[in-house]
């Protein structure tokens, strides 16, 4: 490889690690701000290092709030959203990028146009719906969309499909293979990028949702750890320590799933030798 | 593009039906709210074009138009550039770019008060790292998010969201950049192409159906912006008209003035202005987009 | 198949939405004529009862309680978090599925009561209370033509609040009930201390709040001014008493400088971190005080007395409301809930979650036995009797609050003087007023 100059390389790393702070700090403040006693956390300038070092938050968040039922709540959820999603996105922006059918640019407009009302307008006529079905109070409303496709998620593996090379498909039917086969044998091995940015991007929204929660679930056992976390905060005193507790311990399953995913993200036909 | 148009029609059933399901009514309710008075709990009352003319001789609706277009050109390219050099820097052989990548990311899952609380601080008036940097270079402080001026307010808001998104739009363009292949890289390489011109003649052509994606979405989302609003400026009722945006607008008049049927007027106009500038993006497509 | 059905269904209500809002006129509140609960039979009622922010503020022992009085009556408690109740709250209203009762801010509750959505309790009251037995906050959701749309689930009142150890240092003597603005604002300069010579006051005489009830209607009051005219359907912000209330809010940041300012005051606490001397605090804030700074040894007095020789103590109030749709015995349940709540029993029980006053006087008389600190709780207690009084509400309260707070906030930064402010203020809180009429 002809490296660019070893100055220039300097200088991006100089700019990453630089940039990089700014993207850290607020995250590094608020583990900081989990670990303090309360009424050290607002001050000024803002200290950064806890003193003393309070992991009594931890056991007091996990006290207050019915930890485990909510987490295996939030698991049932998310994980059901999950695979409903990545299913049905693949297969409808692989019918959207590889056939020419009737309202077929009709349909890619309603899915842009459905991003495009304000959630606050459509919320209650959503909820008239869910409520006809009887579906109040329970897990439904939250899981059973995710099966139908997702405007974001059809958006993004459409756009990823179309930078694939075409002549993979043409190829494959000319050899007799039916669409169906040619979907989950060629295109789905060589999605896995999209697939998985994906994958992450229905995790951290259905793993952090708090507002179909709070508007369909009434039973509190029913409750998932966002909305069982928002009762930390109550009429008379903000809990910003307890709070940030809290948001660490949400945040670390993201986190996770992020490294395992990050690895996928780059593992497109670079790396499985096939030709452009 | 194939011919077997039931193929097609059998792979999108799913999402017609969420179509049918799940938006047709919502989106006919609301437009029907349009022409209505309601309170959301008395039977809406028929007003015809009442809501429509109010909300257009409305001051505030054009003060907050005009924030949301300046936001939104603010922050939809200088986004989308800055998600397209992270995800080129970090998608080549650089030691760390692992770790990198997840830093650039955090901001994503950073919950918005302890994002909100850092640039508060950032922006702050006597205790603001901005305005101490300032200071030494003898320059007058400015007072970013506090300030009399819109467009000082609004751009501040504006980097506080790009600081938030520039990840999410890094990793989405980071998976469009896999299908480079290395043959083509070296291809290219042989034929003396480095640096800017590989940079423009391979990646970006390739990378461009991406692109395009996370300029759609951005653009859709800014026009949207509500947290990092609420965030920066206190709570619903502490934005001053000349620093709203819509959203503050429709999500006041529908939950907390109960005007169901004037916050729908304001939506669909929104949802139109949005529609608009989506389809001149769509017509801009085809002059830059590279689809296989 | 299910797919099938549930586009067939989606089609139905999409069809029948409109039809079942329009049908509104089953349950009309039952008013005057509440059957007669004298010798209530055992039966089975079911009650639903929504509690934002759970059951620590409403104190569990309230709901445990009543449930052993009242074992026919079946709670069934719908929680919300604190700051997210509202929009449940609201879509469930509009899907005609809320709970039977639930409380809110005294403002939302009045703007329901315009509505229809909470039921007039005054004939309740007539039939059932005593009323000489509670202060007159039980009173707060009245309205001019005298419907009573919420009882107060408590009281959070204001008093003057000091640090002691500022005071003693600077051999200053404590503040006194019979205070005015004046004497405090004289005191706050003496206080105010740039102790390392950096230009910037170290300690505060006063922090001045820039919210409703702590911050400038407070003030104005001291004038004799006020944000709304008595009859709350006219904007008196222009009104010169007004805006000399405001001037001198204003003037403790930007004159006087013995206030922190609003930007500072936001990201850092004053107060509670002996960095200021005193402040208009509300009751509930004792609570968080008490549990992050107890060895601050701090106290309260009455609200000064104001520069127009009378007093104001201001109350924010959580009303109790029940809906108007519910089922005839349900709501009378929700009544039997509000009258235990009222009672001698659970009104202590309110008072010992130190969240909020109690609304009955003997439990009210009893707080001030409390040791909590501050010590003297007849700040507030007293305080409330004497001159306690609401925040100018009306059904659109928060309507017209939105619209003023921006402005306020930067006559509060000095962008804008008081009379220009008021001005803007003035025009724009009246056409809300006049559109909603």
């Amino acid at each position: 490889m002809n490296r660019p100059s070893a100055a220039l390389q300097w200088i991006v790393y100089l700019v990453l690690v630089a940039g990089a702070v700014i993207m850290l700090i607020p995250f590094f403040w608020m583990i900081s701000t989990s670990l303090m006693k309360a009424g050290n956390e607002l001050t000024l300038p803002p200290k950064l290092i806890p003193d003393p070092v309070m992991w009594s938050n931890y056991k007091t968040v996990w006290l207050e709030v019915n930890f485990v039922r909510y987490t295996m709540n939030s698991v049932f959820v998310t994980v059901l959203e999950l695979i409903g999603m990545v299913a049905s996105c693949a297969i409808v922006a692989y019918g959207l990028a590889f056939f020419q059918f009737r309202g077929r640019n009709l349909i890619f407009l309603a899915m842009l146009g459905t991003m495009m009302l304000p959630s606050q307008i459509t919320m209650i006529p959503t909820y008239f719906i869910w409520k006809s079905f009887g579906a109040l109070d329970t897990f439904y409303p939250l899981i059973l969309r995710s099966f139908l496709g997702g405007a974001f998620g059809i958006f993004l593996l459409h756009q990823f499909f179309k930078t694939l090379p075409r002549e993979l498909f043409d190829a494959a039917y000319v050899d007799g293979a039916n669409p169906w086969k040619i979907f989950y044998m060629i295109y789905m091995p060589l999605s896995k990028p999209a697939l998985s940015a994906l994958a992450v991007f229905t995790f951290i929204s259905a793993w952090n949702n708090t507002l179909e929660p709070l508007i369909y679930l009434q039973d509190k056992k029913m409750y998932t750890l966002p909305l069982g976390l928002l009762f930390l905060k109550n009429e008379v005193e903000n809990r910003m320590t307890l709070i940030m507790a809290g948001a660490v311990i949400t945040v670390l399953p993201v986190l996770i799933v992020f490294l395992f995913a990050q690895k996928h993200f780059v593992q497109g036909i670079a790396s499985t030798g096939m030709k452009g | 593009m194939r011919k077997q148009g039931y193929w097609g029609f059998i792979f999108t059933f799913p999402f017609l039906l969420q179509l049918v399901v799940f938006f047709i009514f919502p989106f006919l309710f609301s437009l029907y709210l349009t022409f209505t008075k309601w309170d959301l709990f008395n039977p809406p009352q028929w007003v015809g074009l009442k809501n429509w003319i109010q909300f257009l001789s409305r001051e505030t609706f054009w003060l907050s138009l005009r924030n949301i277009l300046y936001f939104s050109i603010l922050f939809v390219p200088l986004q989308t550039a800055f998600a397209l050099i992270l995800a080129y820097l970090l998608n080549r052989q650089i030691a760390g770019k692992s770790l990198f990548r997840m830093v650039y990311f955090l901001p994503v899952i950073t919950p918005w008060v302890a994002g909100g609380m850092i640039w508060l601080w950032i922006y702050h008036n006597d205790y603001g790292i901005l305005n101490w940097l300032l200071e030494r270079l003898r320059l007058s402080p400015v007072d970013w998010v506090r300030s009399g001026h819109w467009w000082i307010v609004i751009g501040s808001i504006a980097v506080v969201n790009i600081w938030k998104g520039a990840g999410y739009s890094m990793v989405l363009i980071l998976a469009g950049m896999q299908n480079i292949s290395n043959e083509m890289v070296e291809a290219a390489r042989m034929d003396g192409a480095s640096g800017w011109t590989l940079f423009a003649k391979i990646t970006l052509p390739i990378v461009s159906p991406m692109v395009y994606m996370v300029m759609i979405l951005s653009t859709i989302s800014a026009f949207h912006a509500f947290d990092v609003f609420l965030v920066m400026l206190g709570d619903i009722t502490a934005v001053a008209d000349r620093n709203l945006v819509p959203n503050i607008l429709i999500y006041r008049d529908a939950f907390m003035n109960f005007k169901m049927g004037g916050a729908s007027a304001m939506a669909w106009g929104l949802f139109f202005i949005i529609l608009a500038t989506t389809l001149m993006q769509k017509k801009l497509e085809k002059r830059w987009v590279h689809y296989e | 198949m299910k797919a099938l059905k549930i586009v067939f269904t989606s089609i139905l209500i999409a069809l029948s939405v409109a039809a079942c809002s329009t049908d509104q006129t089953e349950n009309k509140p039952s008013g005057g004529n509440a059957p007669n609960t004298d010798n209530p039979p055992p039966k089975e009622v079911e009650l639903k009862i929504g509690l934002p922010g759970g059951y620590d503020i409403t104190s569990k022992k309230i709901i445990d309680g009543f449930h052993a009085k009242y074992p026919n009556i079946k709670l069934e408690i719908e929680e919300a978090p604190w700051a997210d109740f509202t929009t449940k709250i609201i879509t469930r209203i509009a899907g005609n599925n809320p709970p039977d009762i639930w409380f809110q801010e005294n403002a939302v509750i009045l703007g329901y009561g315009a509505r229809g959505v909470a039921e007039n309790l005054e004939p309740y009251i007539k039939r059932d209370l005593k009323t000489e037995d509670y202060a007159d906050a039980l009173f707060s959701a009245r309205t001019a033509d005298g419907k009573v749309y919420g009882i107060p689930h408590g009281i959070n009142a204001g008093a003057l609040a000091y640090n002691k150890t500022i005071f003693q240092e600077n051999k200053i003597p404590f503040p006194t009930d019979d205070w005015t603005y004046q004497d405090m604002i004289e005191t706050a300069k003496k206080l105010t201390k740039d102790t390392n010579g950096d230009g910037k006051p170290d300690i505060y005489g006063f922090q001045t709040g820039n919210n409703i009830t702590l911050g400038w209607l407070p003030w104005m009051k001291a004038t004799g001014g006020s944000a709304l005219d008595a009859s709350l359907t006219k904007a008196a912000f222009t009104d010169p008493k007004s805006i000399e209330g405001l001037t001198y809010w204003a003037d403790t940041i930007n004159k006087l400088k013995i206030s922190p300012s609003r930007e500072l005051a936001k990201t850092g606490k004053f107060f509670e971190n002996g960095k200021a001397a005193m402040v208009f605090l509300q009751y509930s804030s004792q609570v968080p005080i008490n549990k992050n700074n107890p060895d601050m040894d701090w106290d309260t007095v009455k609200m000064p007395v104001g520069f127009n020789g009378n007093r104001f103590v201001p109350m924010v109030v959580n009303e109790w409301m029940i809906y108007s749709k519910a089922k005839p015995e349900a709501k009378e349940a929700a009544w039997t809930f509000l009258n235990y709540y009222l009672s001698d029993e659970a009104q202590t029980f309110l008072s010992e979650s130190g969240a909020s006053l109690p609304v009955k006087k003997t439990a009210l008389e009893a707080v001030e036995k409390m040791t909590f600190k501050p010590g003297n709780k007849k700040a507030y207690t007293e305080g409330i009797k004497e001159a306690g009084g609401t925040l100018d509400e009306n059904p659109t309260w928060n309507e017209w609050r939105a619209a003023a707070n921006p402005i306020l906030d930067d006559i509060m930064d000095g962008k804008r003087s008081p009379e220009e402010g008021a001005k803007e203020i003035q025009q724009k809180v009246q056409a809300i007023l006049d559109e909603n009429r």
